[in-house]
């Protein structure tokens, strides 16, 4: 016995080759792509209800017919065989009514008659529906026993409109669209006395405590919307109540793409605890949000290492060079925090030429930074001197000369001489200089290294960034604030910090760090390239140019984004 | 303590390849240190802040017995103790008092149970992870293949390991980290030398 998805499978393979189709010629008309055409026709994914209207339409048969098996729809195809009363409207495709040709099909059908069914039958045919057909009776008193869990059980109120769901989500029961909601409201109004056959979704009993299991026999016997099932009796019901899911006009979901909804949901479901906390008290809630922003960050992130391909090691053992050398102190790597002021426009002010400064802030720098390359493991040492891409960690080097008058040294203000250790962010920033002949490559000595790569961070950092870009449109300060105290204390603290137990690793720190003033510095370089001169270059995220920098960045907040803290004049008397 | 007897003797002699690293226990011993050390005052005893913290925390009879441990005469103790914000200790004699310090803490840390309690976590253990033995010196037909960096959560020792610490008793640690590795798999022999071992604590 065949399951409805398989007659549609079959169906759809008859379909194809009687019309001369090919899977990407069926996948271009129902807008999806030939893979997945394949991967439905194979059984690897499932035809939605979704699709199938868009079948219907593409053949221009009812739906009903569609799923009455395969000989049905393609004799119905070519009107060798009846087509079933079908109370549902036609589907909204390019033809509608009348059974027409869409297609090219000049072969008549080679077998037109058998019918699997009776075509008075109101109940869809390919479904083995053992309900007596002559004898409509109520399929709840069929037999409650040892039912099915069918997934059209009623679960309960729906959260969302207060009517009998027949979907959870998350374990509420709840219409899963705005439509389902009006519908169910719609059906419980009247007490659904004669729902209209023409009706898109069979009418929710809404009114119904939902007493138990329904025994549907066959699970997918639902697919076929029933809406001949009903007239005789009035106090049950006796449709399986089509499950919401897919209303003809529900929009097809996109898919969650990049975000992932549960970290994100994690986020504001800790705003909106600490909010409920404190009794609406933003102020309250913030600060204990603040206060709490090392262990949410640590458990977003180890939440969104679940599913990771690699397993960071936390506890690697630290080389003396990360090692604080004192309480306060700093260990021997050199970040290259920039810190550069452009000679040339301040040597010219100070003779008396104006200029018109914007200082430029960058959004969110080490937000950004979060997607550097880090290594994953113990680093160990390579003395090569050769910089493998593919690897990542701190790196003994001494750097070619800097000869560029009006661009800052990638290196930050070093004075000193000689080799200096310099992270990964850093060295690939110098390897992209030399490569663009800015300065010559710098000499690599040795190098402590793990295999790296760029995505650790990656998902936390689209999850924080999604929900700050949601909060900022939304106004919610709170929630801004919260994030970024989880992203700017993550990064201070997974070194050598014993306000962070969980993990340590001071390599990542000064790579995500030394990776902020780089992308600091490629800001410059952009700014410079486009014809405006950059004046100063400090902090993280702080860039000062002359020009209309308007062309060069976009204005706002997002991450991509930049802003104007000040205009200011620079020289003149 | 279950494991094997001979779980040094199989290595041979340890580092005639040249595989750098230690006995299992001596890492475990190494990280509690670390352990301990990543709590209490922050500030430097160079600070007069550190200073006069540290002075406060062994302003006790047993503070005085520390002090007293490193050499300090009791008149120098009194006069330190009588104006803690003032005196201004030698170099030397600051590193006396950040050693007391230390000792103090460390005894407090075992004496209070804290330490154990922090490692059990409610029952939950500790995860920890293993990091073998550097092989980047030996010749390639002496490596032995295939050992990675192991990560296990590490329950119920807790309690037995840091007494045997604190008795400063390391054959109970090296027995104890037998138990531990005995846990990975059958090749958990491997790991009997390690190159370090990180705790989450």
């Amino acid at each position: 016995m065949l399951g409805t998805e398989e007659v549609l499978r079959l169906t759809v393979a008859a379909l194809m080759s009687r019309a001369g189709e090919r899977q990407g010629d069926l996948a271009a008309a129902i807008g999806l792509s030939q893979a997945q055409v394949s991967r439905k026709q194979s059984g690897a994914a499932h035809w939605s209800l979704d699709d199938v209207d868009l079948l219907a339409a593409h053949y221009g048969l009812p739906v009903l017919d569609l799923l009455a098996g395969p000989t049905h729809a393609v004799g119905v195809l070519h009107g060798a065989a009846p087509r079933l009363p079908s109370a549902a409207p036609a589907p909204t495709g390019p033809t509608s009514e009348s059974t027409p040709e869409p297609v090219a099909a000049p072969v008549p059908a080679p077998v037109p008659a058998p019918v699997p069914v009776p075509v008075p039958v109101p109940v869809p045919v390919p479904v083995p529906v053992p309900v007596p057909e002559a004898v409509p009776v109520p399929v709840p008193e069929d037999g409650p026993v040892g039912a099915l869990p069918a997934p059209g059980l009623p679960l309960g109120p729906c959260v969302l409109c207060g009517e009998t769901a027949f979907d959870e989500v998350d374990g509420f029961p709840q219409h899963l669209s705005a439509e389902a909601c009006a519908a169910a409201a719609a059906a419980s109004a009247p007490s659904a006395p004669s729902p209209a056959p023409s009706a898109p979704e069979p009418p929710l009993p809404a009114d119904e405590p939902g007493p138990g299991p329904v025994p549907v026999p066959d699970p997918e016997s639902e697919l076929g919307p029933k809406p001949e099932s009903v007239p005789v009796a009035p106090p049950t019901p006796p449709t399986p109540p089509t499950p919401p899911a897919a209303p003809a006009t529900s929009p097809r979901r996109t898919a969650p793409a990049y975000v992932s909804a549960l970290l994100v949901e994690q986020i504001t479901d800790r705003v909106r605890e600490a909010l409920t906390d404190h009794d609406g008290d933003a102020d309250a809630a913030q600060a204990a949000l603040i206060k709490s922003a090392i262990p949410d960050v640590m458990a977003l992130f180890k939440a969104s290492r679940a599913s990771g391909r690699y397993e960071h090691s936390d506890f690697p053992p630290t080389a003396d060079i990360l090692r604080k050398k004192s309480q306060k102190g700093a260990d021997e790597i050199w970040e290259g925090r920039p810190k550069w002021r452009n000679p040339a426009v301040f040597a010219a002010a100070k003779q008396g030429t104006r200029f018109e400064v914007t200082a430029l802030d960058m959004n969110a720098a080490y937000l950004s930074a979060l997607k550097c390359w880090l290594p994953i493991g113990q680093l160990r040492e390579d003395t090569s001197g050769v910089h493998d891409p593919k690897r990542s960690g701190v790196h003994l080097i001494t750097p070619a000369d800097w000869e560029q008058p009006d661009l800052p040294n990638p290196l930050g203000n070093r004075i000193e001489p000689g080799p200096l250790w310099v992270t990964e962010s850093t060295l690939r920033q110098l390897l992209a200089c030399s490569r663009n002949g800015l300065a010559g490559p710098p000499v690599l000595h040795r190098s402590l290294v793990s295999g790296a790569s760029e995505a650790l961070l990656e998902r936390l950092r689209r999850a924080l960034a999604d929900v700050r870009r949601t909060a900022l449109a939304e106004g919610d300060t709170l929630t801004v604030e919260y994030v970024k105290a989880m992203y700017a204390k993550f990064v201070s603290t997974i070194g050598e910090s014993s306000a962070n137990r969980e993990i340590r690793r001071p390599d990542w720190m000064h790579i995500i760090r030394a990776k902020a003033f780089a992308n600091l510095w490629m800001k410059a370089e952009k700014a410079r390239l486009a014809g405006l001169t950059v004046v100063e270059m400090s902090g993280t995220d702080e860039l000062h140019v002359i020009g209309d920098w308007r062309s060069v960045f976009s204005e706002g907040r997002d991450l991509h984004e930049v802003k104007a803290k000040k205009v200011y004049t620079l020289g003149g008397k | 303590m279950n494991g094997s007897p001979d779980l040094w003797a199989r290595w041979g002699s340890f580092g005639a390849y040249d595989a750098r690293g230690m006995k299992g226990g001596e890492a475990l011993i190494l990280e509690l240190n670390r352990i301990v050390h990543s709590s209490g005052i922050a500030s430097p005893v160079t600070s007069r802040r550190g200073l006069t913290a540290r002075l406060r925390y062994l302003d006790s009879g047993a503070g005085r017995a520390a002090l007293k441990e490193q050499g300090v005469t009791p008149r120098t103790i009194r006069a330190w103790m009588s104006n803690k914000g003032k005196t201004a200790p030698t170099s030397a004699s600051r590193e006396k008092i950040d050693a007391a310090y230390w000792h103090r803490r460390r005894d407090n840390l075992i004496r209070s149970g804290w330490l154990t309690r922090h490692l059990d976590n409610e029952g939950r253990g500790s995860s920890m992870e293993i990091y073998p033995v550097d092989t980047a010196r030996t010749a390639p037909e002496h490596v032995r293949p295939g050992i990675s960096q192991r990560t296990v959560t590490v329950r119920y020792i807790w309690g037995d390991l840091v007494d045997a610490w604190a008795r400063k008793d390391a054959v109970t640690v090296d027995e104890i980290w037998d138990d531990v590795i005995t846990d990975l798999d059958s090749d958990y022999n491997a790991y009997a030398y390690v190159s370090a071992v990180g705790i989450s604590a």
